[in-house]
């Protein structure tokens, strides 16, 4: 590894931790300086102002899976592309050509799940 | 390995095993799934100390964003209740510590293999910048890639398909409720 | 560093033209008016039949490796391309007549079987084992999916597809896990440098063990070796028919493909490591399936078990390692592809689209409800039993001497011995169908349209394999088993 690159590690190393320690510190903070005093509408849950009247957890639809797992999917595809983009300038037009029959394929594969309405809420 | 990395690699260690213990013992599945997050992320960071940053992202971006999301939604679905104690129950404990004991069997074994081998000489260093992965990935590997968008499309396909009976049920009710 | 790989058109064509015509079939099953969507099925085997052109065009090719290696267009590769291609297209047939009651649902069927079409093709045709995978994922994922398209009898496949997903993902991870073991016992994943490897002696011996260990219970997982088999009688049962007809034909033969790339061309040197445990697969599963088979009284529970129990003997040429036992694969494959696919044919006709009905009695009468079928069911079973002169006896002769060349001959005979159980379960059907009054209110059966055509094909093919005609395609196996 050269040394300018483990500089960078470095780096990343530092700015990962004071990410995680300032994120955990905040809430803690505001914990120990904040004031608290509770009371029954204080605790309650915030639903703007209407009066909460049932559990947050009740079933959803199973359109929520079906969009996690396209997501997830295009997610993959995007995984995929990420080396392209890093090594595109060492690469020539044949790359190019690659990723183009890759995107359009997983085009065709987004314009039938558009078709096949797994996109629609309201249905 | 330098001393940084040696307490980097302890510090991550030491929270992906708290992650993962707080995810099979905390009593609300989403609080599970934000541990399982939590371990993802510390060893993500394992992978870039051993120089495979690709990896690293790959690790974050898929199973600490979408491969999470998923669970998140599966378990609103499923609507699972609060109190889910793997642990309390006498005969999985066990179960839980004759596999844990096997495991660790393994890794010793895994580990003490490895003392004994040498990649071939004709063997080529595996790249590790995600620039010559790309490189790799796009020159030899040009075939699998290409095949990897079919296989992506197909399991979309799967996704709908198999979730359309549900989609029906659910519309159905929907509309019956309107009618009344 | 960067390498444009080598791509070489007329080796890839047939990969293709199979998934154009899958992307096409899939846009016409969103877009497509009801007129096009009626012809689906045509477009598919069209798409199939050109796929045929182009791997004729594949074998003028002057050089058989494409992808720098990735793809290996050999005899062997040519020769299970058409049998999947076969398979794909009376597959493709069938779902035409018996998938309606779905609804709209059906429709899709067709791009799933495409696609894993390709995937069997790239399995049989892999010089790298991440193709291998690769091919292997995309079979494998096509047919969960398939095996949940229940239509109205939505549980029972639901429960099917869970338990192949959940067991085939298991068996992924074997698979995943020896490809990984065997990168680090020689340091390559491409199968050519592998056997280098191997052959100098200087791979990890421990490494290499495992791996291959793995490997073999992974593939043996698809190919539903026992004690790998669990799931086939469940899984085969639950699915809708059409996709069981598929599911019994093409991930076996491709799997046993795959374990042909990898135990034979990766690693023929360390032949002494999994030859025996090979031999020890193929006796348990031969046993464990014919006997099984003798109790069953659910029509495709009966065939899974036979189909288990053909595995048990293609496994004994793959033990082999030597050309005659490719040559019996090969034949075999093409054999059994005809007799499992026009058996299936025949309960799709006689126990209905749905597993509503499916206890063999259904069958009773079928001789005079629907002689057609009725005769092609007896030349089916005739052959799977392995009587002269049906194509199953050269095929089982084949590979039984493969058996006693590569020196098991106690293996051999034990599969004769077996042979001689499932004349059994085979000739009870024929006996059920024959001799036996049809069940009250049973109909006449008209057979019409992509049916008929699919059973005719099956009876032709199987015409064909078998003697005397079927020597020189025997012969023929044995020039693309060089």
């Amino acid at each position: 590894m050269e040394p300018n690159e483990s500089i960078a590690w470095v780096a990343l190393g530092v700015a990962g931790a004071l990410a995680l320690i300032i994120a955990s510190a905040l809430p803690f903070i505001s914990s120990l300086l904040g004031p608290r005093r509770p009371s029954d509408v204080k605790l309650q849950s915030y639903e703007c102002g209407i009066t909460p009247e049932q559990e947050a957890m009740g079933p959803v639809s199973v359109r929520f899976g079906v969009t996690a797992m396209l997501f997830l999917l295009f997610d993959i595809e995007v995984v995929f592309l990420y080396p392209w983009a890093a090594a595109f300038g060492r690469m020539g037009l044949f790359a190019v050509f690659e990723a183009l029959v890759f995107l359009a394929i997983l085009a065709v594969g987004y314009l039938w799940v558009w078709k096949r309405g797994a996109f629609e809420w309201d249905k | 390995m330098s001393v940084g990395s040696l307490i980097a690699f302890c510090i991550l260690a030491l929270v992906a095993i708290f992650g993962a213990f707080r995810m099979l013992t905390s009593h609300h599945p989403v609080h599970s799934a934000l541990y399982l997050v939590l371990n993802f992320c510390a060893t993500a960071g394992i992978y870039l100390l051993l120089t495979a940053p690709f990896i690293a992202i790959v690790q974050i971006a898929v199973y600490a964003g979408a491969i999470m999301v998923l669970f998140l939604f599966i378990m609103m679905y499923l609507n699972l209740g609060f109190t889910r104690d793997i642990l309390d129950d006498k005969r999985r404990r066990w179960v839980t510590l004759v596999a844990a004991v096997l495991l660790g069997a393994l890794i010793w074994m895994g580990a003490a293999l490895h003392g004994a081998v040498t990649l071939p000489a004709n063997a080529l260093p595996p790249p590790y910048k995600v620039e010559e992965i790309g490189m790799v990935l796009f020159g030899t590997y040009a075939l699998p890639f290409e095949v990897a968008s079919i296989l992506l499309l197909v399991a979309m396909m799967g996704a709908v398909v198999i979730a359309r009976p549900q989609l029906r049920a659910e519309s159905d009710t929907k509309k019956e409720a309107a009618q009344r | 560093m960067y390498q444009v790989p080598d791509v070489h058109l007329l080796t890839f064509l047939p990969f293709v033209a199979v998934v154009l015509t899958g992307l096409v079939t899939m846009v016409l099953s969103a877009f497509g008016t009801e007129e096009q969507q009626a012809r689906l099925p045509r477009i598919g085997l069209l798409g199939l039949a050109v796929s045929g052109i182009a791997l004729l065009l594949a074998g003028t090719a002057r050089t058989n490796s494409s992808f720098g290696g990735m793809l290996n267009m050999d005899g062997t590769a040519v020769w299970f391309h058409i049998v999947f291609l076969i398979t794909t297209a009376l597959t493709v047939a069938l779902a035409a007549d018996h998938f309606k009651d779905l609804g709209a649902e059906h429709r899709e069927i067709y791009a799933l079987l495409l696609f894993a079409c390709m995937g069997m093709m790239l399995m049989a045709a892999a010089g790298n084992l991440v193709v291998l995978f690769i091919g292997l994922e995309t079979m494998s994922v096509a047919l969960y999916i398939m095996a949940a398209m229940g239509g109205r009898r939505q549980e029972s496949s639901n429960e099917a597809a869970l338990k192949y997903l959940l067991l085939g993902a298991f068996a992924t991870g074997f698979l995943v896990y020896g490809m990984a073991l065997l990168y680090g016992a020689t340091g390559s994943l491409a199968v050519a440098t592998i056997s280098d490897t191997v052959a100098a002696g200087s791979a990890h011996v421990g490494y290499l063990a495992i791996g291959l260990a793995l490997l073999t219970i992974g593939l043996g997982f698809k190919v539903a070796l026992v004690p790998f088999h669990m799931w086939a009688p469940d899984v085969y049962e639950g699915s809708p028919t059409v996709v069981t007809a598929f599911m019994a034909v093409g991930p076996k033969l491709a799997g046993f493909a795959a374990m042909w790339r990898i135990l034979h061309d990766a690693a023929l040197p360390a032949q002494q490591q999994w030859m025996p445990v090979l031999a020890v697969l193929a006796v348990v599963t031969m046993l464990v399936g014919n006997l099984a088979a003798l109790t069953q009284t659910n029509i495709k529970r009966l065939l899974a078990y036979s189909s288990i129990a053909h595995a048990g003997y293609i496994a004994l040429g793959v033990m082999a390692g030597n050309q005659t036992g490719l040559q019996g694969v090969l034949y075999y494959a093409a054999t059994y592809a005809f007799l499992s696919l026009a058996a299936f044919t025949v309960v799709l006709i006689a126990n209905g689209d749905t597993n509503e009905q499916l206890h063999i009695d259904e069958l009773r009468g079928l001789g005079k409800r629907a002689p057609l079928a009725a005769a092609s069911l007896t030349v089916a079973l005739v052959g799977m039993a392995g009587i002269p002169p049906l194509s199953g006896f050269l095929g089982k002769y084949l590979l039984f001497s493969a058996a006693v060349q590569s020196g098991h001959v106690a293996v051999a005979a034990i599969g004769v011995l077996c042979s001689v159980i499932s004349v059994y379960y085979y000739f009870r059907l024929i006996v059920l169908m024959y001799m036996q009054p049809p069940v009250e209110g049973a109909q006449q059966i008209e057979i019409t349209g992509y049916t008929k055509c699919a059973l005719v094909a099956t009876l032709v093919g199987t015409i064909i394999l078998s003697l005397p005609i079927g020597w020189p395609i025997v012969l023929m196996a044995g020039w693309c088993a060089v």
